[in-house]
């Protein structure tokens, strides 16, 4: 028979709590196998877009950089902006797909609701659909543009805040990429171009999620109040800086 | 299903390729740990079932990009966990975690170890008292570690804390379960098991 006077080291405190793990009372267990069979089935049509642009290869070189968004500042050796910072690292991540990782497919209005900022758009027109996430801990807001078709993405436009107790979102790139300082109205910015490069997050420790890669094409990235701003898409330098321009 | 179950792998090869009755059959071996993770960090029963369920889903659209071979399990806990920890962000309230036993004795399926049929009522009374003395971050790692049976690095990713913060937390958690239980009067009764 046990007593209290047992519970006094801890080596027995954790057999005790141990012993009482098969007793605990948790509520029931749904039916989540059904549930979630039929939010698939229901979602289906919605599933995110993909990717068809061919330059968006797998990238198996060595040398990379990583774009580490946030306090990262021990971490950084090169450029930066506020709360984007460049650094350079030695081994690139693992392969990626071709497949966009853009969250759940809402509406604007949802996505607004749900954000933690306000919504910033480009001028130009609506977008085609918007997709929130949050996955890594940063609420993530995408408006896609498709082409006239509608069976291609044209233009990628996300936004986040740029939260100061996370390491946040890191770009690796492979060699043969560029990075190049820009100016998107009065806000520092940069934009990416050349091979592919593939986009991560890091969480809160500074370690790589695992769910976390996409590959992107030349991408501008800037910065707008408290918000990141990543634009990808627009075909040229010029072009992306023109439409981040025009996103208010 | 019928015949031999399929292997894990096998079900994750076929849920790949869009069968979504095998991905069924893996949310049928995983719902209950998912659920139980969910509660864990919310503290609440709806929550932690949205959350499990919508963490399925995004774990669904992401398996294309699981490493075949790996294991699923921490992957999907890291997953629940993500979506748990947002909507008790979301939720804005911090509902603390409250640990209960069951009057009766642990299911067939949940059989205990001969140890477990040792330890007292009263013991297990004086332990449950002093659990709800913890802080939840306490209470938390220790459900975690001890409840959920999470491997240290699972527990990490859950409560979204570096692995050496689980084992310190862990550590001062059960230096103040002992202290709590030292100045716990055991009960002079019989046992009272279902506070």
């Amino acid at each position: 028979m046990t007593d209290n006077r047992r519970l006094h080291d801890e080596s027995s405190v954790e057999s005790a709590l141990r012993e009482l793990a098969p007793t605990i009372a948790y509520p029931p267990t749904p039916d989540l196998a059904t549930s979630v069979r039929a939010a698939l089935t229901d979602r289906e049509a919605l599933r995110p877009p993909r990717f068809r642009w061919r330059l968006f290869r797998r990238s198996s070189l060595a040398a990379v950089v990583a774009l580490v968004l946030l306090a990262g500042a021990a971490l950084a050796v090169g450029f930066g902006l506020r709360g984007l910072s460049i650094v350079f690292v030695d081994t690139p991540p693992p392969g990626a797909s071709e497949e966009l990782r853009l969250g759940e497919p809402v509406t604007l209005a949802e996505a607004q609701a749900e954000a933690p900022f306000r919504i910033l758009l480009p001028t130009m027109s609506k977008p085609d659909e918007v997709y929130a996430d949050s996955r890594s801990g940063i609420h993530q807001v995408t408006l896609v543009y498709r082409s006239p078709a509608g069976d291609e993405v044209d233009l990628l436009v996300t936004q986040f805040l740029a939260r100061p107790e996370l390491d946040a979102a890191v770009k690796q790139v492979g060699p043969g990429t560029s990075v190049e300082a820009v100016i998107v109205g009065d806000q520092e910015g940069f934009w990416i171009a050349g091979e592919p490069h593939v986009l991560t997050y890091v969480d809160p420790r500074g370690s790589v999620i695992e769910d976390r890669i996409r590959l992107v094409g030349d991408v501008l990235v800037w910065q707008a109040g408290d918000l990141t701003l990543r634009l990808e898409g627009a075909g040229s330098k010029e072009a992306a800086v023109q439409i981040a321009e025009s996103i208010e | 299903m019928e015949g031999r179950p399929l292997e894990e792998a096998e079900l994750i090869e076929q849920a790949k390729r869009g069968d979504t009755e095998a991905y069924a059959e893996i949310v049928r071996r995983y719902q209950q740990l998912a659920f139980r993770t969910a509660f864990v960090v919310t503290g609440q029963a709806e929550d932690a079932e949205d959350a499990a369920q919508e963490a399925f889903v995004k774990a669904y659209r992401a398996l294309p990009h699981f490493t075949s071979g790996l294991p699923l399990r921490p992957w999907l806990l890291r997953i629940v966990a993500n979506e748990a920890r947002n909507r008790r962000r979301s939720a804005g309230r911090a509902s603390g975690l409250v640990v209960r036993v069951s009057q009766d004795r642990p299911s067939v399926d949940a059989a205990p170890s001969a140890e477990a049929a040792l330890l007292a009522s009263e013991t297990r009374t004086s332990l449950l008292d002093a659990i709800g003395q913890l802080r939840d971050d306490d209470r938390r790692v220790i459900a975690c570690r001890y409840f959920l049976d999470l491997s240290e690095a699972e527990t990490a990713e859950v409560l979204d804390l570096p692995r050496g913060t689980v084992k310190s937390r862990l550590s001062r958690a059960l230096a103040r379960l002992r202290l709590a239980l030292a100045t716990t009067d055991p009960p002079t009764t019989e046992s009272s098991d279902d506070r």
